[in-house]
């Protein structure tokens, strides 16, 4: 049976910073920013954890959804900024919005991470016979940001969105491509945290998010061009057939230059991350969220999921949209 | 060469002035991610790839650049 998109939910912390706050912060200006990426304002955490975004995001959805939380078969969260690391996201997420006895498990693909969360959920229910499942997406990269690095701090937002995918008669996803590439040269990294034992200690200073923006962009785009392509492929579907594309809202420059090098009306792009900023794996489904509430989705139309991120990764899913 | 070059910069982005082999990017008002989508057009267009630390500084230097690089293709 194939699996769809049933509902969708997000959340977005309370406190929102503009960018004429970070220019009080950092050597920057609202101007420059808008120009340069497309953002406005973003949010970030203030007490609220990464486990509280994720389970507000997934109480939306089930909310606009016809299954009730105890019938989701699995739980799957992406992220690689959780608050807790044992028991995982997907497992806290679970207790919290009172399921029991399902696997519960933790994806980091980066800002792929809900593509990768969503495939992986679909092949399992199709492996296993599972009928509902729960993706999130959440990230708070306020807190793996170095907010005096204007080149990085100025890009990044927390929040978390979320999916009930449903097994039923008629499709849903049509087809998925998934990919990743080597990064050699360093361009979009993050430690751990330093290391302290009485047997070996190790800081390297690089647990915030570095990013070299040329190489990120050219990869976003060229990765973000050939996921499009193969997964249309795969479909037997064209550019045109597509109604939204929804890409990983990363800078509005990488979205409009694919769109550019796709020959498709920049206007087909759905794009939210003038009030969310990058997000990272909450990023896709926040804006899959938003367009489905705008009432601008309608039962057939065709959706694009497409996404790159740190590993590095990258990746898409055809949807055939289901009211 | 020079009038495709020419193409590509109107594409991505907003100049009307006079284009030659010693204008540079900086007077085009090129940003960083322009150049980005300029050099994958010429990547695109000649065939050619353009190292990270290519360091192009003018119209000129970028055409022999792909002069260059094609020889050795």
């Amino acid at each position: 049976m194939p699996v769809y998109v049933e509902a969708t939910g997000h959340c977005l912390p309370v406190r929102e910073v503009t960018n004429d706050e970070l220019s009080t912060m950092v050597d920057t200006n609202d101007q420059w920013i808008r120009e340069r990426t497309g953002i406005v304002s973003r949010h970030v955490c203030s007490e609220e954890t990464t486990l509280d975004l994720a389970e507000e995001a997934s109480r939306q959805a089930l909310q606009q959804s016809a299954v009730k939380a105890e019938d989701i078969g699995l739980v799957i969260a992406a992220t690689f900024t959780s608050n807790v690391k044992v028991p995982c996201l997907a497992a806290c997420l679970r207790e919290r919005l009172g399921m029991n006895h399902i696997p519960a498990f933790d994806i980091n693909g980066a800002c792929t991470g809900f593509i990768l969360g969503v495939a992986t959920a679909q092949a399992l229910m199709e492996q296993m016979g599972i009928d509902t499942a729960l993706v999130v997406g959440v990230d708070v990269l306020s807190r793996v940001t170095d907010w005096t690095d204007r080149s990085t701090c100025v890009l990044f937002g927390d929040g978390a969105g979320a999916a009930v995918l449903r097994r039923g008669e008629k499709p849903g996803i049509l087809s998925s491509v998934l990919d990743g590439e080597n990064d050699a040269n360093e361009v979009l990294v993050c430690s751990a945290a330093p290391v302290k034992t009485p047997f070996y200690e190790l800081d390297d200073g690089r647990d915030k998010i570095i990013m070299k923006g040329q190489p990120v962009f050219k990869f976003a785009v060229t990765a973000m061009c050939r996921s499009i392509r193969e997964v249309l492929e795969k479909a037997g579907k064209s550019l045109d057939d597509v109604t939204w594309f929804v890409p990983h809202q990363a800078n509005q420059r990488i979205i409009d230059f694919t769109a550019q090098r796709m020959g498709v009306d920049k206007s087909k792009f759905f794009v939210n991350l003038d009030h969310t900023g990058n997000t990272s794996a909450a990023s896709v489904p926040m804006a899959l969220d938003e367009l489905n509430r705008s009432g601008n989705l309608h039962d057939g139309d065709l959706v694009l999921l497409v996404g790159f991120g740190g590993g590095l990764s990258s990746g898409a899913i055809l949807i055939e949209w289901r009211d | 060469m020079l009038e495709k070059i020419k193409e590509i910069l109107q594409n991505n982005a907003s100049y009307d002035g006079e284009i030659t082999a010693d204008t540079t990017f900086e007077e085009i008002g090129l940003d960083s991610l322009d150049m980005m989508q300029i050099i994958m057009d010429i990547e695109d267009e000649f065939g050619i790839s353009v190292a990270d630390d290519a360091g192009l500084k003018t119209v000129g230097e970028l055409m022999n650049y792909i002069e260059e690089q094609q020889k050795n293709a």
